[in-house]
């Protein structure tokens, strides 16, 4: 990413948020009309959330195909970031559920699903760190990432037809559901989130690289890294 | 003033602590590629 | 002789070979069975009187019982080839769908009859109001069916991983999460429901259908598990 991308992600979102503050209008039909805001920061961070655990499976999927190092880290960055952006998703959902329905967790279906997947995300990093080989561990742990993957689509799909849910369905994409406005300023905060992502992967892969590049300039010199890592 | 304009003050200020980090970041790992490539050469 | 019978006689033959050694040995079974005992013996300490206790914690608790006898026993299959290096030799002469096909059927049968000794137990000692029995019998079977499923590859992972500790049963748990609610809502319904048939019929439909997409992803990945 260029600087001037970089630049214009941090004035973009700067200007989503004022936006969300002072253009939007109150949601009506909420307990809190001014709280209801949230739901912009929100619902983007889910959408990521689950953008990430797609990303986690692919890359997974590619790693046991062609066993490229490299793949295996970006799924490891794809959990990762996921990771980071379900607790952004429940802290800030739950922020909103305490205003609207009174509690801060409700077992609410999908509270429940972003729970699970935190759980995965989290079995997954337990597996990484109980391996040691790196091979082996990147082949272990894409393995893992690709029996998780089904499960994960099974608990989001059956488990709202198992419980009621309080989260409203279908609002997202249909024309009734959410306020023009709203969805507008939504999917703007989307695409800022979604630049950051970008971002954040690419500099969490690029410290990977750095990584191996050290670990392989040690093995071969130790003297000349040693001096250099003193400087 | 706006209490909203002060709410909106939290958000953009977490912001700017992110910008600023991951920017600095970007930096400091630019400055260590650079560092690498020369050692790679020499 | 075609490619298919071949990998079910090795499966045959590994699910046959694996019975000799635990009948031998009895870890496996003596590890899960006597699991759940205690905490059934536990849980009717706990509960007593179990009049008091409603039927939907006594559901749910059966199957969290269920499931970390599962989690103590069920991994064995693998890590005994690697403990006793056989996996090596193993690997040389079956091929892998067939050694997953047998450990699996292996798995499943421990699973039932874990079942067999836990669920009449269970039913005995917390007095459990059963209204629709063969619902009820439908549900612990494909229940503990797809449980076995689930798990089975993760057992491969575990056996392979260098600390292997309590790894099991947090690798386990979200892959297993799925039949394990849909069961304990099929056994409420069967528990208490007046049309119980009626209110599990989605969830047997869900626990079959989990079984048939999470056997043929493991067979999938295990190829990429089991070889070196």
């Amino acid at each position: 990413m260029s600087n001037i991308a970089k630049a214009l992600t941090g004035v973009w979102i700067a200007g989503v948020i004022a936006v969300a503050f002072l253009w939007l209008p109150p949601a009506q039909g909420f307990r809190s009309p001014e709280a209801a805001r949230i739901v912009v920061f929100h619902v983007p961070c889910a959408i990521l959330t689950f953008v990430a655990f797609l990303l986690n499976a692919a890359y997974s999927w590619g790693y046991l195909r062609t066993r490229e190092p490299l793949t295996d880290a970006k799924a490891n960055i794809a959990a990762e970031l996921g990771m980071l952006f379900a607790v952004l998703a429940t802290v800030t959902g739950s922020l909103f559920a305490l205003e609207q329905w009174g509690s801060a967790w409700n077992w609410d279906p999908r509270e429940t699903s972003i729970v699970m997947l935190m759980l995965v995300y989290a079995a997954y990093f337990v597996l990484r760190g109980a391996v040691e080989e790196r091979t082996k561990r990147a082949r272990l742990s894409a393995a893992y990432a690709l029996l998780a993957f089904p499960a994960m689509v099974f608990l989001i799909w059956i488990l709202p037809r198992i419980v009621e849910s309080l989260h409203p369905s279908n609002t997202l994409f249909s024309r009734s559901g959410l306020d023009p406005m709203y969805r507008l300023t939504l999917w703007s905060f989307f695409a800022g989130l979604l630049a950051v992502f970008v971002w954040m992967f690419r500099l969490r892969l690029r410290v990977e690289i750095a990584e191996t590049r050290l670990r392989q300039q040690m093995s071969r010199e130790p003297e000349t890294t040693l001096t250099g890592a003193k400087r | 003033m706006n209490p909203l304009f002060v709410y909106m003050l939290t958000p953009l200020l977490i912001w700017a602590g992110i910008f600023g980090y991951l920017f600095w970041l970007d930096m400091r790992l630019r400055s260590l590629e650079k560092r690498l490539d020369e050692g790679g050469h020499s | 002789m075609s490619r298919s019978s071949g990998w079910a006689r090795e499966a045959i033959a590994v699910f046959a070979k694996d019975w000799l050694v635990e009948l031998r040995t009895r870890v496996a079974l003596g590890a899960v069975v006597l699991f759940a005992f205690t905490s059934v013996v536990a849980s009717g300490f706990a509960l007593e009187p179990p009049s008091g206790v409603p039927a939907e914690v006594k559901a749910s608790l059966l199957w969290v019982i269920l499931f970390f006898a599962a989690v103590a026993g069920l991994s064995r299959v693998f890590v005994v080839e690697e403990e006793t290096r056989t996996a090596d030799a193993l690997r040389l002469t079956v091929s892998p769908a067939g050694v997953f096909v047998g450990k699996l059927a292996f798995n499943t049968v421990l699973m039932c009859l874990l079942c067999a000794v836990t669920v009449p137990l269970y039913l005995l000692l917390l007095e459990a109001p059963v209204r629709h029995w063969n619902l009820f019998v439908v549900v612990v079977v494909l229940g503990s069916m797809a449980l076995a499923c689930a798990t089975t590859a993760v057992g491969a992972i575990v056996a392979k991983a260098t600390t292997r500790g309590a790894l099991f049963g947090v690798l386990a748990f979200p892959v297993a999460l799925p039949p394990l609610l849909v069961a304990i809502h099929a056994t409420k319904a069967a528990w208490v429901s007046e049309n119980g048939w009626r209110v599990a019929t989605g969830d047997l439909q869900v626990l079959t259908g989990f079984m048939l997409v999470i056997v043929p992803a493991s067979l999938l990945v295990f190829e990429h598990i089991w070889s070196e």
